[in-house]
């Protein structure tokens, strides 16, 4: 008997192609995607915490970095 | 939620600067993040700045700091600063020992790209690199601190197959401290009660009391082993909820080999944590010469 996945799961599931630069998937490189914008995020907020010492909490410094990121930072120079 | 008007700056700031809006300083932290990012690849980048070597220092805090265009990337002129109770280097030396220490930093870096997955070498430099800057030089007036973070994760960073050839490139250490509540320090300083430091800052004193760069060295060590677990944690729950089991089969080879590494990398910072450890003394950051300096002037 087969395990049909639930009818949510089977409209997500990614359209696996790889990328032709990487030679990594969509998935893995959706994932690696989501962990840096993570670690930006993070190190953000750890300058945050910096800058407003004794002003600020972690989840304080880590809501206004997501912000930060959501809204769009400048254009990064080299 | 803070509002922004009511974060009262920090320190001397108070008196000399307006207060920067947080989305100001997530500018200028992101910015240092994204031009480590071009270093730790070798490409190359605005300004005089070649891999990590002299002139990095002033480059990544004019990147940081850019709200302050007086303070920016301009080395400290006062003797002020005291770090653990001890005065760090004088402003007048300032120059050529940040030249010194930038050319230290250029050897090491480059000693790290030859050696490939060298994690102990790896957390070495690393944990030298940012004591040096912020408790031995302390170059700048403000975000010493947030330009010893960045550069930390760029050395890092450099032994990373997955950032060098498949450019993913996550911050080994993001965060290094937790949440620091200095007004709650100075209250307890100020009944004269010794405050509880946050880990990362007793680290950082023990290391300046015993100059054995060890505690530093475990400390980047387990914040790294907990970064790598989040993505190795976050593939493995995207994977399992198509492919019950066996979700290792449904990466390609090239998957395949970054996970391998990432968690052999995970398993040697784990045991490096459980181990006990010689002394690893703070490094001479001082010995280069500085015709070359001079020269170029």
């Amino acid at each position: 008997m087969y395990n049909l996945p639930a009818e949510n799961d089977m409209r997500e599931k990614p359209q696996e192609s790889e990328d032709s630069d990487s030679g990594l998937s969509t998935t893995f490189r959706q994932v690696a995607n989501g962990e840096e914008m993570m670690s930006r995020i993070a190190a953000i907020a750890d300058a945050l915490l910096e800058q407003y010492a004794g002003s600020l909490t972690q989840s304080e410094a880590i809501e206004l970095a997501t912000q930060a990121v959501q809204e769009g930072l400048q254009k990064l120079p080299k | 939620m803070v509002n922004n008007e009511e974060i009262p700056a920090f320190g001397f700031l108070v008196e000399k600067v307006p207060t920067p809006l947080p989305k100001t300083v997530a500018i200028g932290a992101d910015r240092a993040r994204a031009v480590m990012i071009h270093l730790v690849k070798n490409e190359k980048v605005k300004g005089k700045v070649k891999d990590f070597g002299p002139g990095i220092l002033s480059h990544l805090h004019r990147l940081i700091l850019f709200y302050i265009p007086k303070w920016a990337g301009q080395l400290r002129l006062d003797d002020d600063t005291k770090i653990a109770g001890k005065k760090v280097i004088r402003a007048d030396e300032l120059p050529d020992k940040v030249y010194c220490f930038e050319r230290w930093l250029e050897r090491e870096t480059k000693e790290l790209r030859s050696h490939p997955e060298d994690l102990d070498r790896s957390l070495r430099v690393a944990a030298a690199a940012h004591f040096g800057i912020t408790s031995e030089l302390h170059p700048f007036n403000d975000g010493n601190g947030r330009v010893a973070r960045i550069l930390l994760n760029g050395i890092l960073l450099i032994t990373n197959k997955e950032c060098l050839a498949h450019n993913i490139c996550v911050l080994p250490v993001p965060v290094l401290r937790e949440e620091v509540n200095e007004r709650e320090i100075r209250k307890l300083l100020e009944a004269g009660k010794e405050p509880k430091l946050d880990s990362y800052l007793q680290t950082l004193e023990d290391v300046g009391k015993s100059w054995d760069l060890t505690p530093l060295k475990l400390h980047l060590a387990s914040k790294w082993e907990k970064s790598l677990g989040s993505f190795l944690m976050a593939l493995h729950m995207r994977y399992a909820r198509f492919h019950k089991k066996n979700w290792h089969d449904n990466l390609n080879l090239i998957e395949w080999q970054i996970v391998e590494d990432m968690e052999r990398r995970r398993k040697w910072l784990e045991d490096f944590a459980a181990t006990s450890h010689s002394k690893d003394p703070v490094p001479d950051y001082f010995s280069a010469s500085l015709l070359n300096k001079h020269y170029q002037i």
